[in-house]
């Protein structure tokens, strides 16, 4: 290849390294996923300092059911991030728990403080364990 | 040069490109022997991970702490033979590898500033190597590399989005700086961080609470376009041909240098070494050429002394050098084992091997006196990170963190195991036995009950 063409192709590369630097953080805006801040630059935002709680709850094949004592089934670290709202952890912990062969339906309830401390509405993210999708939804 | 690509072929200083690296991979070196492997413990703790990305999910199995300390050690050794000895381009790809995989990895690792670091070592990896001499030289030519200009454009980046974050509602009237700073009510007797400013703004103004915290707010998100825009304007300030330019780096420099040094001080925007790294790059990119030559100089000193002396090797018989090699070798394998975590051992070994190789290479292209280098800098290397590991409590928080998790968990045996470990590390006044005595007596409680 001629050293033009080549210069060329590197400073296109370059340039297509600006812009997906550029890319990446700007789809935090486009995305319906106000809590994943991961890859947007928004370090010690309004939604870094909402303050989370969640609780999961279990429907058993014999229709019991049943708290699962986070802290105990998790490392703190997974439950700080269940509690980050992290959906692919979310989806991971209510699988892992529809892995229970008694465990029909697993429910996280996500309650929230924005930063003003002011209550937000509860978030729900059910898992039918026949169906393995997740289902959200809010609550009062 | 086409206009085009004028940002990525622009000149500056070599003292900056030499700055940069030094510091970035010395930071990198230490931060993830004192902040990073600590954590470790927790990574594949009751089967559990999920990584950054479906896919990785797909591709790696469950890390485990072994591993992660395997990624870190290397990582850490690895910089820290760039900092001493030569910034060899493999090498640095290695580094931002092996350091953007083990965040990549597990979602345990979610601090945005890793992901930022992961940017700035591929950017250093296109750096161009200076030498010492030509960085401590005011008025030294000037070189060219992206990745100095490409490090500046991330900044920028980082910093412009930053201020957009910052820009929504929640921020601008302060409630998010109010929380971060731990503000307590005008007049209280254990005021937070920010409140001084927020009650000087009050007084000598006149400001309601909610309107001194929003000028708070805004001076804070003006801050970080003036410091976007001054990186974007050093890329060719030291072309000459723009006062402007030089002037908004100058400006950005004083506002990025104050800022984390308030962060750090404070406390207040602490995210590990975070702070650090944004202030040796802003002192490497924005702060004048030649204070940046002058730090540059004062670092060189000790080492130019060094490598005139290890000029001697081309003096010493080649089977000496392969013999100084071979020792350094195991000297590595048996530091690894000593240093008492899981998978420095193995990690040492990978670093004695690629060492090893290098040092072969050198010797049969005839450079004694660089093989020489690479063996008193591959051990210095290890000795600083050996010493970051043995004399910090980097070992005492990895266990006794490991063991209160293990034992929240449920997992007795292997608690006390990890406390165990702990007591053998733990400083004074950080003992363990009640941890153990605890443990020992569930477990035997556990055992009657059968």
């Amino acid at each position: 290849m001629p050293f033009v063409a080549r210069h060329q192709l590197r400073i296109a590369g370059w340039w297509l390294l600006v812009l997906a630097q550029i890319a990446i953080p700007a789809s935090y805006y486009l995305r319906a996923e106000p809590d994943d801040e991961r890859f947007a630059w928004r370090m010690f935002s309004a939604v870094r300092v909402k303050k989370c709680t969640v609780s999961l709850a279990e429907r058993h094949r014999d229709e019991q059911r049943s708290a699962v004592d986070l802290k105990h089934a998790f490392h703190s670290a997974w439950v700080h991030a269940l509690e980050r709202g992290r959906d692919r952890v979310i989806e991971t912990v209510l699988e892992r728990r529809c892995a229970q062969p008694m465990v029909a339906e697993a429910e996280l309830e996500r309650r929230c403080q924005d930063a003003a401390r002011r209550p937000l509405a509860a978030e729900s993210f059910r898992m039918r364990c026949d169906e393995g999708r997740v289902l959200t939804g809010s609550k009062p | 040069m086409i206009g085009w690509a004028r940002p990525f072929e622009a000149a500056y200083h070599p003292a900056r490109a030499y700055a940069l690296q030094k510091a970035l991979y010395g930071l990198l070196g230490f931060d993830v022997a004192l902040t990073m492997i600590s954590h470790a413990g927790r990574y594949g703790m009751a089967g559990f991970n999920v990584a950054h990305f479906a896919w990785l999910d797909g591709l790696f199995p469950v890390p485990t702490a072994a591993a992660y300390v395997s990624l870190l050690t290397l990582t850490g050794l690895c910089s820290l033979l760039l900092v001493l000895f030569r910034m060899a381009r493999p090498l640095k790809l290695l580094v931002f590898g092996l350091y953007t995989f083990a965040w990549l990895w597990s979602l345990l690792d979610s601090y945005q500033h890793h992901y930022l670091l992961s940017w700035l070592l591929l950017w250093a990896a296109f750096a161009p190597e200076v030498s010492a001499e030509q960085a401590r030289t005011t008025g030294a030519p000037l070189v060219r590399g992206a990745g100095v200009p490409m490090t500046a454009i991330t900044c920028a980046i980082v910093y412009a989005f930053t201020g957009v974050a910052k820009s929504e509602p929640d921020f601008r009237a302060g409630y998010v700086l109010e929380r971060l700073s731990r503000s307590r009510p005008v007049g209280s007797s254990h005021p937070g961080v920010l409140d001084p400013m927020r009650d000087l703004l009050m007084s000598t103004f006149g400001l309601d609470l909610r309107t001194a915290w929003t000028w708070l707010a805004c001076s804070l998100i003006a801050l970080q376009w003036t410091i976007a825009v001054g990186y974007l304007a050093s890329i060719p300030r030291d072309e000459g041909k723009s006062r402007v330019a030089t002037w908004l780096s100058g400006l950005a420099g004083l506002g990025a240098l104050s800022f984390h040094a308030f962060a750090e001080v404070t406390g207040m925007f602490d995210i590990g070494w975070f702070s650090y790294y944004m202030l040796a790059v802003a002192f490497a990119l924005l702060a004048p050429a030649a204070w940046v030559a002058a730090a540059v100089s004062a670092w060189a000193a000790p080492w130019s002394w060094l490598s005139e002396r290890l000029k001697i090797a081309h003096a010493v018989p080649t089977s000496v050098l392969v013999g100084a090699l071979v020792l350094t070798f195991f000297c590595f394998v048996g530091l690894g084992r000593l240093i008492g975590l899981p998978g420095a051992g193995a990690a040492s070994l990978v670093f004695a091997s690629l060492v090893l190789a290098w040092g072969a290479q050198l010797l049969r292209a005839g450079l004694a006196s660089a093989a020489a280098g690479l063996l008193a800098c591959a051990l210095a290397s290890g000795a600083s990170f050996w010493l970051a590991l043995t004399q910090s409590d980097v070992r005492f928080d990895y266990y006794r963190r490991t063991g209160g998790e293990l034992l929240t968990l449920g997992e007795l045996p292997s608690a006390l195991a990890a406390y165990r470990q702990a007591e053998r590390y733990a400083p004074p006044g950080k003992s363990r036995v009640k941890s153990i005595e605890r443990i020992e007596r569930m477990l035997r409680e556990g055992a009657h009950g059968k």
